[in-house]
């Protein structure tokens, strides 16, 4: 394909308009046709970067092809979105696809950032990258990029492998743009999304010089959160917002950033792991709040947490309300411990009965006032070698007596000595 | 990693010691009314269900110790307040907001968990959870010892 060379040399040349001008699409309004020179240009420069990949290469061909169109960077961005279920689209749809790209892209100059992620792309998967490429020219072309913003582009080698994967936790992911995670790491703490998108406009103004402006509108818009037009840089937030609350707003555009060598693997498998930890710790608490097994996802999860503190709470005062009416006894403390630690039991073995040294329970005890307890005469036995045969009685009484409507109680049964492995 | 403690093979376990600790305190609070019986009063009864309620999370976070995040908590804002209540003095700062948790957005339900949980506005979402999962254990425990407490006090 002799137009891919012309291409490639227009590229290297920054020449615009035989990028324009290229034959499968038909492309490039004069509106686009400034982003495409900026593109071109900037991307140039970029290409230059110290990956030490020739950008240039015999792989770029197809690449090429499709990089002429400023949907290039999207594509990529995207690429992970749609690699999975779009494989086999697109090549053929890489044109229109590209050339409706463009339109979609007036304002999108920051798109070369995503060129120097060609290289990295590299030798592994080009046809997938390629088609994913095409992919996501089309898809592009007829839906916003908002519900798959976020997703940090990454080396299409080893990460179109893991795409799917990434895909589907491109929620988790979203969390992951590569250049800040350094910074996260160094902080115990971690940084709000607000300083993530900080950091991230540290990282880019280091790395990218060229853009300046763009460093500063970022700042500015960062705190509206969305729609960080003309950005090429990761949306945390943003990414978040579509990923949980599934609202895609219109302005919304894949801002990538701009990776720099290897730190991003390492960088977003930190990410992963964190997230890991926080859903591992959601299952616990999971299992923890009764009634949560079928729940799944985090907000809800969270949500059915939030309600289960809040009601044990309230009982806690329900509790105290009926306490302050009743005046138990003075001497009623030993007694009560003593049954409550029996009541607790529920099936674990003799050694959790509870009763701690220093109960001194091995003095007399009172007779139970409540008479509850039949043939627990107990004084004069020192209850730390726990005779069975008094513990049989006295949990008969206790068992007889309906104490507690408490539900995992009941499990002791008739035969909970039987269970209490006494 | 979190560490589900079981309180009922723990021989010393938590419910045990809170048990100790809450019937201690509600006996002195009973002992320190004096010796009316019932407090028909309105007011006394709020005092009293304060003071109890209060008793209560003070007593299971002394029972839990200062391991946790939220039993610290507890014990700092409960002696904050009987300190303050002796001698009125300026209030620190809210040092906890400074630190910028790390934010989920979960619209809003990860602040009413900081909310929620003592002493959770100033640590990070996975340490909340922690945190959370322990809360939530011994306020379980919680509320068993002082149904068990009610039940026999009533009978």
């Amino acid at each position: 394909m002799g137009s891919e060379e012309n291409e490639e040399r227009v590229f290297q040349q920054g020449g615009v308009s035989s990028i324009l001008n290229c034959p499968s699409s038909g492309m490039g309004t004069n509106s686009t046709s400034d982003k495409v020179s900026g593109m071109a240009i900037c991307s140039e420069s970029i290409f230059r970067s110290p990956n030490g990949l020739d950008p240039y290469g015999s792989n770029w061909d197809p690449i090429v092809s499709l990089s002429g169109s400023l949907g290039n960077s999207t594509m990529l961005a995207q690429n992970h979105e749609f690699a999975n279920s779009h494989f086999s689209a697109v090549l053929e749809n890489q044109t229109t696809g590209s050339s409706s790209h463009l339109v979609h892209f007036p304002s999108d100059s920051g798109l070369v950032d995503l060129v120097p992620k060609i290289p990295s792309f590299g030798s592994g998967s080009l046809s997938e990258m390629v088609s994913s490429f095409g992919q996501i020219a089309e898809s592009g072309s007829h839906s916003n990029f908002a519900p798959k913003n976020g997703v940090g582009l990454r080396r299409a080698s080893t990460n179109l492998a893991d795409s799917q994967d990434k895909f589907q936790n491109s929620e988790d992911r979203i969390l992951g743009p590569s250049p800040y995670g350094k910074r996260k790491r160094k902080e115990p703490i971690e940084a709000s999304a607000q300083n993530a998108e900080e950091e991230q406009q540290k990282d880019p103004s280091e790395d990218t010089s060229e853009f300046p402006k763009e460093d500063d509108e970022k700042k500015q818009k960062s705190e509206q959160n969305i729609a960080l037009n003309s950005r090429s840089r990761l949306a945390v937030k943003q990414a978040k917002d579509n990923s949980i609350g599934a609202e895609p707003s219109k302005d919304n555009y894949i801002h990538v950033r701009a990776k720099r060598g290897q730190a991003t693997n390492s960088h977003s498998l930190a990410e992963r792991v964190r997230r890991e930890r926080i859903s591992e710790r959601m299952r616990l608490l999971q299992e923890l709040v009764p009634g949560c097994n079928k729940i799944t996802g985090k907000a809800m999860m969270l949500d059915e947490i939030i309600n289960y503190v809040q009601s044990l709470q309230q009982q806690v005062e329900f509790l105290s309300m009926k306490l302050a009416t009743v005046n138990p006894e003075p001497n009623v403390d030993i007694d009560r411990i003593l049954s409550k630690d029996i009541l607790q039991l529920r099936g674990s073995n003799a050694t959790g009965l509870g009763i701690t040294p220093g109960l001194s329970l091995s003095h007399s005890l009172p007779p139970y006032p409540q008479g509850t307890f039949n043939g627990a005469p107990g004084p004069t036995p020192p209850f730390h070698p726990l005779p069975q045969h008094l513990w049989n009685n006295e949990l008969q009484g206790i068992l007889q007596m309906g104490f507690d409507p408490d539900p995992s109680i009941s499990s002791l049964g008739p035969n909970g000595l039987s269970k209490m492995e006494l | 990693m979190k560490i589900a403690k079981n309180p009922h093979t723990n021989p010393t376990s938590i419910k045990t010691r809170f048990a100790l600790r809450f019937l201690r305190a509600i006996n002195k609070l009973s002992n320190d009314n004096g010796t009316s019986p019932r407090p028909l009063n309105s007011a006394d009864r709020r005092k009293r269900c304060r003071a109890i309620r209060a008793a209560s999370y003070a007593s299971m976070a002394s029972a839990v110790g200062p391991n946790k995040a939220w039993s610290r908590a507890v014990l700092r804002k409960i002696r904050n307040r009987t300190k303050e209540m002796i001698k009125p003095r300026t209030r620190r700062g809210a040092a906890r907001g400074s630190m910028n948790p790390r934010k989920e957005l979960g619209l809003g339900q990860e602040k009413e968990l900081r909310e929620l949980v003592p002493g959770g506005e100033a640590m990070d979402f996975r340490r909340l959870l922690n945190e959370t999962g322990h809360y939530i254990q011994c306020l379980r425990a919680q509320v068993q010892v002082m149904r068990k407490i009610l039940h026999y006090s009533s009978t």
